[in-house]
């Protein structure tokens, strides 16, 4: 039998009479590669940062089984400023040393062994403005593995990665999946590659429309929390051609 | 030079200098890293309205400017937390609001008050035996968290949501951090004067962060010119009879001028 890792029950949330998410039901399981897919405003941050435990006065439950490591958007950064990857990566050990102790030469060897297995502990002291999209990406990684967790949770990483740079990365998901038991989580606008790599959907629009297996996914699904924006394309050896339209 | 360190007063005024000079400095690090050049120009112009309170009352100034300064680090902190308003909508409200009041109660005072000219620029006459008692705790305290609180302050200046996330708290820091500004400002216009105290909270930050590597070596760059800059300001301002405030803030415009030039010149090398 496998075991849950994250329930979510009636869980819903609104902020200044704006409904962001509503009767949110879902059960994630042990070493599940989960992807949420759903439009710009469909509700995908705001379920993070509940999972994460950045947002407070929402209803209904969440229950998390285990440790959470997080890799964010690649949103904007300081390119000046004076901090190394090193010590970006021991961040995600602060709370094994808490308030008012330095890192040791344990915490240390930790993250150099993850930033080893993701190869960018030649990079330990460049600065993290110095990086590029693709090692950054992996700096996140290791920041969000460096402790151990149970769960990993990505926010759109392929944003500023080139494609290679991206497959590689989804292989490494893939493999921290299944060689580790990580339970992943990925959130993304790539259905392509959400449909690669995960084994289950869920489809997300304020609420949640479906959450099954990746193989049983069909056009009906899209059609509920994309409405009428969806185009959906194939592309082999010949020009792009649209094979589906939603309207 | 050595007929300077005669006088009690320059001694007074040299030693609250490099106090201020080097608290100034180090949080200017964190200021400039976190994007807060407002925080400084609030402050100081905050202070304004708690300076006029006292001298229209006959308070003790030193104290009632430091709780300006607490009720102005409080009103940001929980006005930008509760209700959602831009931390900086909140500096500019109170800002305006503490100088309006500082007039008023300036012109309800009878009589001529020279010295508030002191305090808008600085005075060297000005400082007292107290005053380093206060920036002597101050420095302390600044210098004291700094070592022990160095990487929640390098995590809150680098990133607040990730900082957060993995478990630094910062709304705690954020809280000391605003609080020990607005004390370093009030507690700093007599030599540096409130007009110019920003300057001291931006520009040793910003010629620090052009060399350093890493935050540490921020710290002890931006130290070394607010302790240059501070001693030489007041040293000129001395020799040439004007206030503290203005040859400070030149003095440090003098360095920084130099800094982006060799920066320049460095840069271009390298390519």
């Amino acid at each position: 039998m496998t075991e849950t890792i994250i329930r979510a029950k009636n869980v819903g949330y609104e902020t200044e009479n704006t409904l962001i998410l509503k009767n949110i039901n879902f059960e994630i399981s042990k070493k599940d590669f989960v992807g949420i897919i759903g439009p710009n405003g469909a509700g995908k941050s705001t379920l993070i940062k509940i999972l994460l435990g950045e947002i407070e006065g929402y209803t209904g439950d969440v229950e998390i089984r285990g440790k959470i490591g997080y890799v964010p958007q690649h949103d904007f950064i300081d390119k000046t400023f004076p901090i190394s990857a090193l010590e970006v990566v021991l961040m995600g050990l602060y709370k094994e040393t808490g308030i008012l102790r330095r890192f040791k030469k344990e915490h240390i060897n930790r993250a150099l062994e993850v930033m080893k297995i993701l190869e960018i502990d030649k990079l330990k002291n460049r600065k993290v403005g110095k990086l590029s999209g693709g090692e950054y990406q992996r700096l996140m990684l290791s920041r969000a593995l460096v402790s151990g967790p149970d769960i990993l949770i990505l926010d759109e990483p392929e944003a500023g990665v080139d494609k290679k740079g991206q497959k590689l990365f989804y292989n490494l998901m893939k493999k921290l999946n299944e060689e580790q038991g990580i339970t992943v989580i990925l959130v993304s606008h790539d259905i392509s590659m959400i449909f690669s790599e995960t084994n289950k959907v869920m489809c997300l629009n304020r609420t949640l429309h479906c959450h099954k297996n990746t193989s049983e996914m069909n056009r009906d699904d899209f059609k509920k929390i994309y409405s009428d924006s969806l185009e959906m394309l194939v592309h082999i050896d010949e020009p792009l051609k649209v094979v589906s339209r939603n309207d | 030079m050595t007929e300077l360190f005669s006088y009690d007063f320059m001694v007074y005024a040299v030693t609250a200098a490099l106090l201020s000079g080097i608290s100034c400095s180090v949080l200017s690090n964190y200021i400039v890293l976190k994007k807060m050049e407002f925080i400084g120009d609030g402050a100081g112009h905050t202070a304004f309205g708690g300076i006029a309170l006292a001298i229209l009352m006959g308070w003790n100034l030193n104290l009632v400017s430091v709780i300006t300064g607490v009720i102005f680090a409080l009103s940001i902190y929980f006005v930008s937390k509760k209700q959602k308003v831009n931390e900086n909508s909140i500096i500019g409200i109170l800002l305006s609001l503490s100088m309006a009041l500082g007039v008023i109660f300036i012109s309800l005072k009878k009589g001529y008050t020279p010295e508030i000219d002191g305090y808008l620029f600085g005075d060297i006459l000005m400082v007292s035996e107290t005053d380093i008692k206060i920036l002597a705790v101050v420095f302390s305290a600044i210098i004291i968290s700094v070592i022990l609180f160095n990487k929640e302050l390098k995590y809150y200046a680098f990133n607040q949501r990730m900082a957060k996330i993995y478990g630094v708290p910062v709304n705690a820091v954020n809280f000391l951090f605003l609080l020990t500004v607005s004390v370093v400002v009030v507690t700093s216009v007599k030599i540096i004067g409130i007009i110019l105290v920003t300057a001291l909270l931006l520009t040793p930050g910003i010629i620090a962060k052009m060399w350093a590597g890493t935050l540490n070596h921020m710290i002890i760059i931006s130290s070394v010119v607010g302790t240059v800059s501070s001693v030489l300001g007041i040293i000129a301002a001395y020799y040439f009879n004007i206030p503290p405030g203005p040859s400070i803030v030149v003095t440090m415009f003098g360095f920084f001028l130099i800094s982006f030039l060799i920066k320049n010149i460095y840069t271009k090398i390298k390519k």
